[in-house]
Order: C-alpha cells, then sequence, then structure tokens
C-alpha cells in the first residue's frame, strides 16, 4: 500500500528511450489492493524486467467489477483488453503471450473490444456520468484527467457563465443530493448563495459510513479531480472561497489521491488566488473524521470540523444560513459533486433527459451479497431494480433464490421479492418504506434470516447514535434488546407489538436522520417479512438457519454411516452411537456450532 | 424590542415578542410545555425530546424549545401524538435509572419524578437498569452520580458559559456520559466549585455532598439573602434544616454563585466560634459574662477618655459587616466616645481614593453587571476579575461571548487575558505608564470628545500639556510595549460605543485611579462607564456609613455636614480631624491609647504586621469583637463574640452601589452586633437604644440615601506624572511580590480557614507563586520549601508555579496570614491608606516541609 506509484514508472521507463507502445494497467483501489493487485504489480515488474519487455506499468482507480479484482488492462496496438481475478501466477503467461506473442489469452479475458463474456453486460447495461473516468485514468496523474476534458466546465463557468446562471443550469438538470435525502442541489446552492454573510463555505461530505457502500470512495480514489472541480464550480456559483472535504480517516488511499489531486490542481492554478487568472479565488481543506457514523450527518459534521464533539444539532437554522462556523454553507455529497462538472459540460436538458420525472440522471449502487457480480452499478433513475440485480449483476450467487434487498445501508429498508419491479427513484423507494440513502444494495438469499438481519443493523445504528436524545440513545438500545431476545426464543408476549410502537415512536420524536431512519430494517422487515418474526416468537424456529439457538441439528437416520467423525469433532460430547450405527444428537448439550454438520462426509447432518 | 407576533397555543392567541422559543411563548401564554434539557439561560440543544410540540402544517414532532415563533404560527402542545412522545421519553429515561427515588435527596424536587407522575407512568414498558457508574465524591462539595444522569446536558452547558469549561460528553450511544478531560477528578481539572452545574441538574445526579440524606427539598427552609465575601452582594437563598446550614443556592438556577457563595458558608457552624465573651485576667484571655465583658471595656474606655481625652481612643471595623452594624459603630465613637478617629477596612481597599474618583465623575458613571455584560469593549486594569470577584468575571466572559473586544492591563496573565483580543502586559509596576501612554494616544489620534473636554472640564489645557511632553517611547522602555500596541487599544477603547472600564480597587495604585478618570473624562463617557471592583462585601457600604475617618455618614466630609449629625443624634461631636487606621497604628503606645476593633483582623490584614501587632500590643486598652479569636483578638483586653453575616438582618452595598438586603438564616447564641454596640454606650452614659436592625436602618434612611446620586462630578482632568509604584527592587531584594486573590481563598482569610472550601487552595494557601522561567533559574520546582525575606520580615512557602506570572514577579494569595509580614506600611500621602501592594522581595531555597 505504500508502494510509491510514481518511483516505479520512473524506473522503469529507465530501461528505454522510446515510449513504450504498450501498457499495462492495474486497478489500484482499495478493493483492487485487498485482492493483491500489489503482488500483481510486483510480479509484472520482474516479468517485464525479466523479458526485456518494453511496456508502461500503470495504475487507475476501481472500474466497479469488484468480484473480478485484480483487474488488469492490457493496452496494444490492437487495443485495450481486460483480463480479470489476475494472480501473480497469471502474469508470466500475459506477458509472454499477449505482449510479446500478442496473443491475448481468451479464457481470461473479462472485457475487450470484440470479446463478449460474461462481464459485457455488467458494464454495457450501465449508464456511467460519475464513474465516467474511474477504472480509465490514473487518478494520481492531473493530465489524464484534463485529456478527458477536466476542468474545461470550470473554466467555461469562470469566463462565460455568472454564478447565479450556474445555480439556475443545475436547478434545471434536476440534480438532486446524492447524499441521501435527495434534496435538489441547485436550491440548496441558492439558499447559500442568496444567504447574508461575508464568509461562505463549501463542504463535501464524503464520510461514507454506510456498511456496504463504497462509491464515493471509487471515485475519491479513481477520479478525484472530478469532486475537486463541481467543488469550486459549487463554490463559485454560491460565493465561497473555501471547501472543506471531510472524509473518513478508514479511507486513506482516498485521502492520499485527493492529497494529490488538490496540490496538482493548486499547481495547474485551479485553486489558490486566481483560479484560471479569474478574479475568483478558491481552496480546499481536507478534514479527516475520526469514525463516526453519525458524523455524516450535516450538523454533527460541521461541528466534527470545528474541532468538536461530532453531535447533530437542532435544524433550522439549516447550514446554508448558519453552518460551518455560523457561516452559510452548502453541504454537499461526493457523488453530487462528481456530476457537476459533467452537466455544465453536457448540459442540463442532457442530463434531465436521463431518469424520471422527478429523480433525474443516475445513481451509484454499491451492490454486495448474495449476487453473482459485485460492485458498483451506475444506471439511470428509474431502472428497475430487478434489472440491477438480476439484469446486470447476474442474479443470485450459486444459482440461489431471492429473498431480500436492503437498500440504503442501516437507515433503509428490505425489500422482498414481490417489490423487484419497482423503479428506483426517490419517491418509488421511499414509498416502500425503503430510502434512497447513499446506494447500498446487500442482497439477501434464502439463506439469511430477516430478523437477525434487522437486529444487524439495529446494532450497527445503536452503536452509533452520538448518545444526544433519547429516543435514538435508548430507544435503538430497547429495540436491539428485543430483536436479541426473538432471535434468541426468549421473545415475551407483548415484544413484537412494543417493538412496533417503539420503532414507530423513535422515528417519529427523534433529533436527526440517524435516528429518525434507524427503525426503518425493523419496520420493513415487521412489514414485508412478519411472517418471520411469526415463525421466530411462535415455533421457536429460524428457518434460515441462522439464529444458533432456534436451531437444532439432526442426523438422519437413512445417511447416518455411524463413521464416527462427527463424535470426533463435537467440542461438547453432545454426540453418541456405536460405530456402524446411526448415531445421535443429545440436544441438551448440542452447542449448535455446526462442527458435525460441516465435517460429516454424507451429508447425513441438517439443521432444523 | 423585537416585534409582537401572534402566535396560537392549544386555542389561546398571544402576542409574543418575533424570535423567541415556542417554549417561551407557550410560558407567556401561561402554558407549561414539560422540558428537560431545556434551561432558559443556555442554548437549546432538542436532546431530551420531552418538549415536542405539533405546529400546524409543519412535518413531525418540533422540539418547542428551540423552534422559533412565526406570526400566526398554531401550536398543539397536549395533544394524543405528543403525549405518546412524551410518555414514550420518559419511560425511556426511566428504563435506564435506577429508580431509587425512595432515599434520592432530590425525591420530590426531580423534573423527571415530577413527568413521570404527571404522565402517570406506574411502570415503564422496560425493566429499569441501574448503568453501574461509580459514585464521585472525591472531593468535598459536589457528588456525581451518573447512574442518575439523564444526559440532558445543562451541566456541560452551564459550564462552558459561567465555570470552567471542564465538562463535555464522552463516548457515544448507550456509553454516553458527561466527562472531565480523561475523566480525572474534579479538583485535577480545573473545576472553578461555582457549583452551576448543582443548580441547573434537573435529577439527582449531582448534588451538594453536604446536604446528602440531612434534608430532602420540601423539608428544607429557603431563606433568600445576600452573599458576605466579595463586593459583588450575589443573591443567594440559604437552605436550612432545623437551624443548621445545609446548602447555598440561587432562587433562579441561572444566577451565578462562586465557589466562596455556594460552598464557602461551612464556617458559620465551626465549633471554632466564639461564642463567649472573654476578658483578659493574668494574661489570660478567660471566659466571662457579656455584663462583665461590657462594664470591664465601658470602664476602661471611659477611664481613657477622662484621662487622655477622646482623642486617644480609636475604633476600626470590617467592611464585612452589615451598614446598621457599622453605622452605629461610628456614631458610638463620633457621638458616645466623642472621636473621629473611625476607620475601616475601606482605607486598606482602594478607599478614599475611589472616592475623589467618584466625585470627579458623578455618580452616574458607575456600571452595573448589566452594563458589564453589554459592553461592547471592555479594558480591565489590574483586576483578576474570575478569582477576586467571580460574578463580575462571570459578566465579562458573557460580553466576550456576545462578541465584545476586551483588553487586559495587568502583569499577570489572568484567566480573562487569555480569552481577551488584546492582552497588554506592562513590565512590573508601571501601568501608570501605560494608561498615560493610552491617554496620549487617544489625544494623538483624536479619539476623543474635544468639545466636551474644552467646554465641560477643567485643566483640560494642563493635561494637554503635560502629555505634550509624554513620549510614546517612554512608555515602550518603561513599560514594554510598543507604541503601535497602545494606540490598537486606545482606537479599540476609543471607538467602543458602549465601553466600560473595569479595575480592581485594591491593586490600582491611586495616580492610576486619576489617569483612569481622566481616561473616562476625556472619551465623555460619564454613564455606567467603570466598575471599581470591591474585595469586601460592604467596603462600599462601610463608606456610605461614615467609616473612614474623614467623612461621615452619607458620604460627606466631616468637616461638611458636622452640624446636620450633630442635631440629628442630638450630641456634641468632635471637631478634631479622625486618624486614618494607618495612623491609628503609627500613634498607637504615644496618643492613641485604646482601641475598639470589630471583624477584619487587623493584625492579618493591616501590612507590615509585625509593626502591627507590636502597635496593638503596646495599647492601654483593646476591645476586639469578632467571629473566631482571630491573631487580633488574642492580643485584646476584651474579647467579644461577633456575628456572621448569615445570622443576620440588615443591609450591604455593592460594589454597583445597590442596597442588598441580608436576612437571618440561622439563630445564633451569640447577639447581634449592633446590639453590642449599643449596650456598650448605655454602660458608657450615652445611651443607643434601638430595638432592631431595622430602627437602625430607618435612622439612615432619614439621613441620607443610597445610592447617592454624586450628581454631575467635577469634571476636573487631574495632571499625573506617572510613576513606577510599589517598592523598588534592589540587589537584595530583586524580585517584586504581588498579593492578590485566588478562587478558594478571601481576603479575611478567618472564614475560609474554618470552611472546607480551604482544602481546595494548594498548599492551604500558604504559597508563593514562582513564575516557570524565575522557578528554572533559581532550581525551584513545585512544592520547594522556600523563603521569602522583605525589608520587613521573611516567612516560609511553598513554592507553586504559575504560568501566569511574568519574570520577576511573585505572587502570594491575599489570604496568606504571614504575608503581611513582609508587606509595607508605606502610606500614600493623599489617601493614607496603603501605598502599594508591590513590595521589593528576596527568596531563598530552604524551610521546613
Amino acid at each position: 500500500m505504500s508502494k510509491n506509484v510514481k518511483k516505479q514508472e520512473a524506473g522503469n521507463q529507465g530501461h528505454g528511450t522510446r515510449k513504450p507502445s504498450a501498457q499495462i494497467i492495474i486497478g489500484l483501489g482499495t478493493c483492487g489492493i485487498a485482492a493483491g493487485a500489489w503482488d500483481v504489480w510486483t510480479a509484472f515488474e520482474k516479468e517485464l524486467k525479466k523479458r526485456k519487455v518494453k511496456a508502461e506499468l500503470k495504475q487507475t482507480g476501481c472500474i466497479g467489477l469488484c468480484y473480478r479484482e485484480v483487474l488488469v488492462d492490457v493496452v496494444t496496438p490492437r487495443g485495450k483488453i481486460a483480463y480479470g481475478n489476475v494472480t501473480p501466477a497469471m502474469v508470466s503467461r500475459i506477458v509472454s503471450s499477449h505482449l510479446i506473442a500478442d496473443k491475448p489469452i481468451e479464457d481470461w479475458i473479462v472485457l475487450g473490444d470484440g470479446y463478449e463474456t460474461s462481464d459485457t453486460d455488467f458494464l454495457a447495461r450501465q449508464y456511467r456520468i460519475v464513474l465516467r473516468n474511474c477504472g480509465q485514468i490514473d487518478p494520481e496523474v492531473i493530465e489524464e484527467y484534463l485529456a478527458t476534458g477536466g476542468y474545461k466546465a470550470l473554466e467555461k463557468v469562470l469566463r462565460e457563465v455568472p454564478p447565479e446562471e450556474v445555480i439556475s443550469i443545475i436547478k434545471q438538470s434536476g440534480l438532486r443530493g446524492r447524499g441521501g435525502a435527495g434534496f435538489p442541489t441547485g436550491r440548496k446552492w441558492e439558499f447559500t448563495r442568496r444567504a447574508q454573510g461575508d464568509k461562505k463555505y463549501i463542504v463535501c461530505n464524503a464520510d461514507e459510513g454506510d456498511p456496504g457502500a463504497f462509491m464515493d470512495r471509487s471515485v475519491l480514489e479513481g477520479d478525484p479531480h472530478s469532486v475537486l472541480e463541481g467543488m469550486l464550480i459549487a463554490g463559485y456559483a454560491i460565493g465561497a472561497d473555501e471547501g472543506y472535504i471531510y472524509v473518513r480517516a478508514e479511507y486513506p488511499l482516498a485521502v492520499k489521491r485527493l492529497r494529490i489531486a488538490i496540490s496538482q490542481a493548486r499547481e495547474k492554478g485551479f485553486l489558490g488566488k486566481s483560479v484560471m487568472d479569474t478574479p475568483f479565488s478558491f481552496d480546499i481543506k481536507i478534514k479527516e473524521g475520526a469514525g463516526a457514523f453519525v458524523c455524516g450527518e450535516e450538523t454533527a459534521l460541521i461541528a466534527s470540523i470545528e474541532g468538536r464533539r461530532g453531535m447533530p444539532r437542532l435544524r433550522p437554522p439549516y447550514p446554508a444560513t448558519s453552518g460551518l462556523w455560523g457561516k452559510p454553507t452548502c453541504i454537499n455529497n461526493v457523488e453530487t459533486l462528481a456530476n457537476v462538472a459533467w452537466i455544465v459540460s453536457n448540459g442540463a436538458a442532457e442530463f434531465a433527459a436521463i431518469g424520471t420525472e422527478k429523480s433525474k440522471g443516475t445513481k451509484i449502487f454499491a451492490v454486495t451479497g448474495k449476487v453473482k457480480n459485485s460492485g458498483l452499478v451506475e444506471v439511470p433513475m428509474g431502472t428497475a431494480l430487478r434489472e440491477v440485480i438480476f439484469g446486470i449483476c447476474g442474479g443470485i450467487k450459486d444459482d440461489g433464490e431471492f429473498k431480500a434487498v436492503q437498500i440504503g445501508g442501516p437507515s433503509g429498508g428490505c425489500l422482498p421479492a414481490e417489490l423487484l419491479d419497482i423503479t428506483i427513484d426517490y419517491e418509488s423507494l421511499t414509498a416502500t418504506g425503503a430510502i434512497m440513502g447513499s446506494g447500498g444494495m446487500v442482497v439477501a438469499d434464502q439463506s439469511t434470516c430477516m430478523v437477525d438481519l434487522a437486529r444487524f443493523f439495529l446494532d450497527f445504528t445503536q452503536n452509533e447514535s452520538c448518545g444526544k436524545c433519547v429516543p435514538c440513545r435508548l430507544g435503538t438500545k430497547r429495540m436491539l434488546e428485543m430483536l436479541t431476545r426473538i432471535t434468541r426464543g426468549r421473545t415475551r408476549d407483548d415484544d413484537l407489538e412494543l417493538l412496533e410502537t417503539l420503532a414507530r415512536d423513535v422515528k417519529v420524536a427523534s433529533l436527526c436522520g440517524l435516528g429518525q431512519t434507524a427503525p426503518n430494517p425493523v419496520l420493513t422487515t415487521l412489514k414485508y417479512f412478519g411472517h418471520e418474526y411469526d415463525v421466530h416468537i411462535k415455533e421457536r424456529r429460524c428457518r434460515a438457519g441462522v439464529c444458533t439457538e432456534l436451531v437444532t441439528y439432526a442426523i438422519k437416520d437413512n445417511l447416518c454411516k455411524g463413521c464416527g467423525v462427527c463424535v470426533k469433532h463435537c467440542p461438547v460430547d453432545a454426540i453418541s452411537g456405536a460405530r456402524k450405527e446411526v448415531h445421535h444428537i443429545d440436544e441438551s448439550k448440542c452447542v449448535k456450532c455446526g462442527l458435525c454438520m460441516e465435517h460429516c462426509p454424507f451429508d447425513a447432518i441438517n439443521k432444523v | 424590542m423585537s416585534e409582537l407576533v401572534t402566535v396560537k397555543i392549544d386555542d389561546r392567541e398571544v402576542k409574543v415578542p418575533d424570535g423567541v422559543a415556542i417554549i417561551e411563548a407557550a410560558s407567556l401564554a401561561g402554558i407549561d410545555i414539560p422540558h428537560l434539557c431545556y434551561c432558559r439561560c443556555l442554548e437549546s440543544t432538542g436532546a431530551c425530546r420531552v418538549c415536542l410540540v405539533e405546529v400546524e402544517d409543519t412535518k413531525g414532532l418540533v422540539a418547542s424549545c428551540s423552534r422559533k415563533v412565526k406570526d400566526g404560527m398554531v401550536v398543539y402542545t397536549n395533544t394524543d401524538k405528543v403525549k405518546e412522545a412524551r410518555r414514550f421519553v420518559i419511560e425511556l429515561i426511566l428504563s435506564n435509572h435506577p429508580g431509587d427515588c425512595l432515599s434520592c435527596d432530590k425525591n420530590g424536587a426531580c423534573e423527571l419524578q415530577k413527568y413521570a407522575y404527571e404522565l402517570g407512568i406506574e411502570k415503564t414498558g422496560f425493566s429499569m437498569k441501574d448503568p453501574g457508574y461509580a459514585i464521585d465524591d472525591s472531593n468535598p462539595f459536589i457528588e456525581r452520580n451518573y447512574n442518575l444522569c439523564i444526559l440532558c446536558g445543562r451541566c456541560v452547558r452551564i459550564c462552558k458559559l459561567k465555570g470552567a469549561d471542564i465538562l463535555d460528553f464522552a463516548r457515544r450511544g448507550m456509553l454516553t456520559k458527561v466527562t472531565t478531560p480523561l475523566d480525572k477528578s474534579l479538583q485535577e481539572s480545573g473545576c472553578d466549585f461555582c457549583g452551576s452545574c448543582l443548580a441547573v441538574c434537573p435529577v439527582g445526579a449531582l448534588l451538594e455532598i453536604d446536604r446528602r440524606f440531612r434534608g430532602r427539598e420540601w423539608e428544607m427552609k429557603e431563606t433568600e439573602t445576600t452573599c458576605s465575601y466579595c463586593g459583588c452582594g450575589c443573591g443567594l437563598s440559604f437552605g436550612t434544616v432545623e437551624g443548621e446550614i445545609l446548602r447555598a443556592t440561587t432562587k433562579d438556577p441561572c444566577d451565578y454563585l462562586c465557589a466562596r457563595g455556594r460552598f464557602g458558608w461551612d464556617y458559620v457552624a465551626s465549633p471554632e466560634r466564639l461564642t463567649t465573651p472573654l476578658i483578659k485576667k493574668e494574661g489570660a484571655l478567660t471566659e466571662c459574662s457579656w455584663d462583665e465583658a461590657l462594664s470591664y471595656a465601658a470602664e476602661r474606655l471611659l477611664k481613657l477618655k477622662k484621662e487622655h481625652g477622646p482623642e486617644s481612643i480609636g475604633g476600626f471595623i470590617g467592611a464585612g459587616s452589615s451598614n446598621e452594624v457599622i453605622y452605629l459603630f461610628q456614631k458610638f465613637l463620633r457621638a458616645c466616645v466623642g472621636t473621629n478617629n473611625v476607620d475601616s477596612s475601606a482605607r486598606l481597599l482602594g478607599f478614599p481614593g475611589l472616592l475623589d474618583f467618584c466625585e470627579t465623575l458623578g455618580g452616574e458613571a458607575i456600571a452595573s453587571l448589566e452594563d458589564v455584560e453589554e459592553a461592547d469593549v471592555l479594558l480591565l486594569v489590574d483586576a483578576d476579575v474570575t478569582a477576586a470577584y467571580p460574578r463580575v468575571g462571570v459578566a465579562v466572559k458573557k460580553a466576550i461571548a456576545n462578541g465584545a473586544k476586551a483588553i487586559v492591563i495587568d502583569p499577570m496573565e489572568t484567566k480573562v487575558a487569555k480569552l481577551v483580543s488584546l492582552y497588554l502586559r506592562p513590565k512590573v509596576g508601571t501601568e501608570e505608564f501605560l494608561l498615560a501612554g493610552l491617554l496620549k494616544a487617544l489625544l494623538d489620534e483624536g479619539l476623543f470628545d474635544e468639545k466636551f473636554a474644552k467646554t465641560k472640564c477643567d485643566n483640560f489645557t494642563e493635561l494637554k500639556k503635560s502629555l505634550n511632553g509624554f513620549k510614546m517611547e517612554g512608555v515602550e522602555k518603561k513599560a514594554g510595549l510598543p507604541a503601535d500596541t497602545l494606540k490598537e487599544a486606545a482606537k479599540l477603547y476609543g471607538e467602543g460605543k458602549r465601553p466600560v472600564v473595569l479595575f480592581g480597587a485594591e491593586r490600582v495604585s491611586p495616580q492610576s485611579l486619576k489617569l483612569i478618570a481622566n481616561l473616562l473624562l476625556l472619551t465623555n463617557r460619564l454613564k455606567g462607564s467603570v466598575l471599581p471592583c470591591l474585595l469586601l462585601s460592604n467596603l462600599q457600604g462601610a463608606v456610605y456609613m461614615g467609616a473612614l475617618a474623614e467623612f461621615y455618614p452619607g458620604w460627606k466630609r466631616a468637616t461638611e455636614i458636622k452640624d446636620k449629625f450633630k442635631k440629628a443624634w442630638g450630641a456634641s461631636l468632635p471637631d478634631a480631624p479622625g486618624l486614618s487606621a494607618m495612623e491609628m497604628l503609627e500613634k498607637a503606645g504615644s496618643s492613641i491609647l485604646g482601641m475598639y476593633i470589630i471583624g477584619g483582623d487587623s493584625v492579618a490584614q493591616f501590612p507590615n504586621a509585625t509593626d502591627a501587632t507590636r502597635a496593638l500590643s503596646s495599647l492601654d486598652f483593646l476591645m476586639v469583637q469578632d467571629i473566631f479569636l482571630s491573631e487580633t483578638a488574642k492580643l485584646a483586653d476584651v474579647v467579644l463574640p461577633g456575628l456572621t453575616l448569615p445570622e443576620s438582618d440588615g443591609n450591604i452595598v455593592n460594589m454597583e452601589h445597590r442596597v442588598r438586603e441580608i436576612k437571618k438564616c440561622v439563630e445564633s447564641p451569640v447577639q447581634s452586633d449592633w446590639k453590642t454596640i449599643a449596650e456598650l454606650s448605655k454602660k458608657m452614659g450615652c445611651d443607643m437604644d434601638y430595638s432592631s436592625e431595622k430602627e437602625i436602618a430607618k435612622e439612615i434612611k432619614l439621613l441620607f440615601s443610597i445610592p447617592k446620586r454624586v450628581g454631575k462630578g467635577s469634571c476636573r482632568f487631574m495632571v499625573v506624572e506617572p510613576k513606577r509604584t510599589g517598592e523598588k527592587p534592589d540587589s537584595k531584594y530583586p524580585l517584586s511580590l504581588v498579593t492578590g486573590e485566588t478562587s478558594f481563598g478571601f481576603y479575611d482569610g478567618i472564614r475560609i480557614s474554618h470552611s472546607k472550601l480551604s482544602s481546595l487552595e494548594p498548599y492551604g494557601g500558604e504559597y508563593v507563586g514562582v513564575s516557570p522561567e524565575d522557578a528554572s533559574a533559581m532550581g525551584l520546582e513545585e512544592g520547594s520549601r522556600v523563603r521569602v525575606a522583605s525589608r520587613r520580615g521573611k516567612i516560609e512557602a511553598s513554592v507553586r508555579i504559575m504560568d501566569s506570572l511574568p519574570r520577576g514577579l511573585l505572587f502570594m494569595p491575599s489570604h496568606f496570614g504571614k504575608r503581611n509580614l513582609l508587606t509595607s506600611d508605606d502610606i500614600d500621602p493623599e489617601t493614607k491608606g496603603p501605598r502599594c501592594r508591590l513590595i521589593a522581595v528576596s527568596i531563598s531555597k530552604g524551610g521546613k516541609k
């Protein structure tokens, strides 16, 4: 992770005098690195040196095919071909076959002109505005961003478009906040512009905290300049001369690439005094968050930047009138800002042509869980849920059966198969009880227990409650206690009724968005999967077999050969039986660890 | 005044100022919206969610503590939806509460209990849990039991506003807890022990340790009276059970009390209090009856009067007594003994210089604490406001929080100096140069009212002339501050719209007082523009009551008013001018042979204690009336028990010239001081017959009124040549020592030394503060024992390293009894008070631990 890409490039160029015609581009986002991209990088370095092949080794961000990491693009005169799931062992063959012999290895190709693969659809069926450069350019080289037309939109507005008009372009585009609530971005800018204040701020909210959401990280890692350009345009439009990026400290690579991007933008005169030699001055500071989920809430975020405890405060006043250090402040999410330059360059009308009546443009989803192809999916608003999960992501892993999808992270809701045909836009998602949120999409199959899933998300939110207001601090805790009781079969008669009342009260009475949405997973699972709760409570059973205390392990008489393997693995001596005779599990001793089932050579043990 | 808007709350239409919160509007309409985290004087946070209401055309429920009203707003405070939410919140809070109301001191006064009762919550839907935090009672005053805490955050907010800002929330979610930095004890965290947190805590999480299990709210008798420590004269209420004080608080929890006010009352019940008169028999003080003591005293005084004339007798009274006692005391000396030799601690703490100051500026110049809070510019000269007069400190902090610019002139970097826009740190003893420099800069920059100075004031030409020769470079050389900084300060002060000057009356030199008067005249700021901070509760009252030798009651010079009092008192009054306290001591044993001293432990208070003790010992007859057997009392021939203010009725006058009522909170076996004086007078054949304090107060009222509007001041500029103040250090005594106040000590020493408060003072207050630079140069460490010597004497002390001190300046608390063995009795010829609190000393290692 700490390796210096620049240095390696320079070392590589030292071998030959003429520019190599071939390029090997490795996806070095956090996801690629986690999958072993640095090992692949080193392997290529060695191999190229060994074979004396002149090829430029380059990095790029994440393209979104998480299930195919490590991804390696090989660019030769024949075109660009991407290999997926590359390991260091595959490197030698790629070099010899593709680079030296000019014979691409078809079995390993993920994407490539003229090659139809199982992954072609994953990208082909997407509509990429925000992710336009991710996985395409080297995020640490500003020239590559410029080559894609980067900072042209900024130049255009600075030279030709008065701030009010920029705002009206954004208003016409219909862009809405991608951070969750979907507030119209143009109106937010307008409020901030109109607010009285000698100083104004623009803040980029990069405190992406939802479990399973990573689109902002990918944008920051893969295309940081698009965010900076968006902030510059926003700053110009609202009359700010200073911007903050509030980014999670848990995103070290994003922070590093932002720092590089900021310093490059300063060098080029895009940041600092008299941007592009115009009267507009603007600079950006990075503030690293300290790991509190609630700091994604805008007033808590402001408090955190100011060096205070990250706790939300009541609105109004909204940050647009009294934000950072009491000054008018516009807070936009990463994805929102990454749309801005595209809208300016391509026109509001083109953006507004994408999407539904009230939700314009595209939205990125981080699809994870039990899908075949997990990764980042950017689709026009209004795309059907089914298209994302089945069309683009290839359906359920191991050909399992779809059960639910949790949309919008811990504040979102769980939607059942019956709702797979709803379209994804702010209004229809809200109508289901879920929310757009930041765009996390966790897909569950039949092996997921919905009560346990709700418990998982609630455990997260109650841990992350700042503790300020009573409903969130204590209400989520009490809800969690009830859910835990249900998953353990220790239900009290009135628990379900109380749980629902509690969930509604927490929603109504909480101070900030965290508490107001925390009950969503509970309320939606109650609404769409109420029968699972019933089974847990009345039958003391978990059909998904997740809630261990509600599961029993049984040995099937017809399959058991009496081999004794289960006896050897049982840590509590709960299994008995004579050799070559059917064995039995003593339920009173069984701790439900599942080791017997895992080790039974005859699949004779099952969970019921 | 903001505009009125009409809102409808629960079908009641009410006109309220625009911009108030719904909860305040409701309160104006007579509707009390339940609340826990809201507190009138604190910023609303909306955390508890108890005050939720419904507002027409607004989605969801609204926190009424923070949503502002709008014209035409329709609010419902008691709908089913609101009640359900409120009930839900209270139940949740109770689910994390031990529920041991049976033995909780807050039972009956607990706001959580109140709402649970009102909502009829018999049993919560959740099981009640005790969070299991350890109770912190590691300090003498405040018990912190966070098991009862509901995290409303009132303590956090008030600590920031009025206290030391040491509280905040730590951790999150269920583990959220109010804590100090690194969860240290209150003492280690720099707590002021103002106890403001106690006053606002809605439950029993913060409690006065003294009251634990000794009295619940409804069992306490509350008596509203006035604090008797510094000159702020804060209102307070003593809660008593069966004649014992259990706690002091304020009627309005938003009002401030400092540590001394809130916790420094336990001396009242000290077993060491004097309760029986003592007479010196065969060299030892022996208990006797009141009659015996008073008869003996009368006999001795009459004898002296007869043999040596009334001028051989003098009186001194501490300014901690009430108006009535002080008035009667000086009347006793003037009308009964027949001498003007009557003085008070006012002499030692800024008077009568301050009288001249007021006469120059006129009565309206004195600012109130409200004026300070609303000021836009503050100029503090030698005033450690947070330590010496904490209520003033709170006002200053409030003004700064509201955006006021403040300038501090003080060689010691006080707590306030750390908060201000401009801190001017003169070299030790050079404040006069700095003030003169400010005057010069105001003149040079044209930041003054020329028309007023020319036409309405005397001596303007002379002032200008004197300043013409004054070089700003000289200030830089003498005081160590560049001319530009002074200009900046002059600009800041000169351009202020509502500026207020504050100074420590006991610290500024008489010359500085004149310079400050010039400053105010020059800028024509004669209305609520200056607050001389006074150290003792009734210094101002003592002056009004005539307890300065040159002055009769009503702040009149003896020479101009004598006839009026002759008539009123029906007695012949002495012609000879009175001697000041310092002069009486000087002449003790020669022309002064008898003295009557009430309160204010003179030996501890008078500079150059060695000489003072010698002087008092050389008297033929000394009578002392005090609450404890003080060092002075030990020298007396007759000792009479005195009364504390919490045991007395009467009045005092605070530094704002406001009369404050003192009420008896507890009974004492000791008789009232006024009664003692009256009985003594009777025995001397001059019957001052009063039935109560009220009767004395009535007599005072007939003679003059307080505050006396001096009317228009003399508006006379005084030409002052700035000088370095204090004793000049030399090779033998190379350092300067200043005495001053600390948060947990108090000037008179005698009360705090009999209070638990003294345990909070480092080294019991017996320390010498040394700057880190001097300490390292001399190889001194925190706690080292040293000998501090001056030209008068030497004492031992512990070293306390203080960041606030500059190199070359040492500090000693003014309640360190022995400090006066060092101080100088050099007298200012004009005011006849001690010239300065600044003396030259040396310091050397050694001394017993």
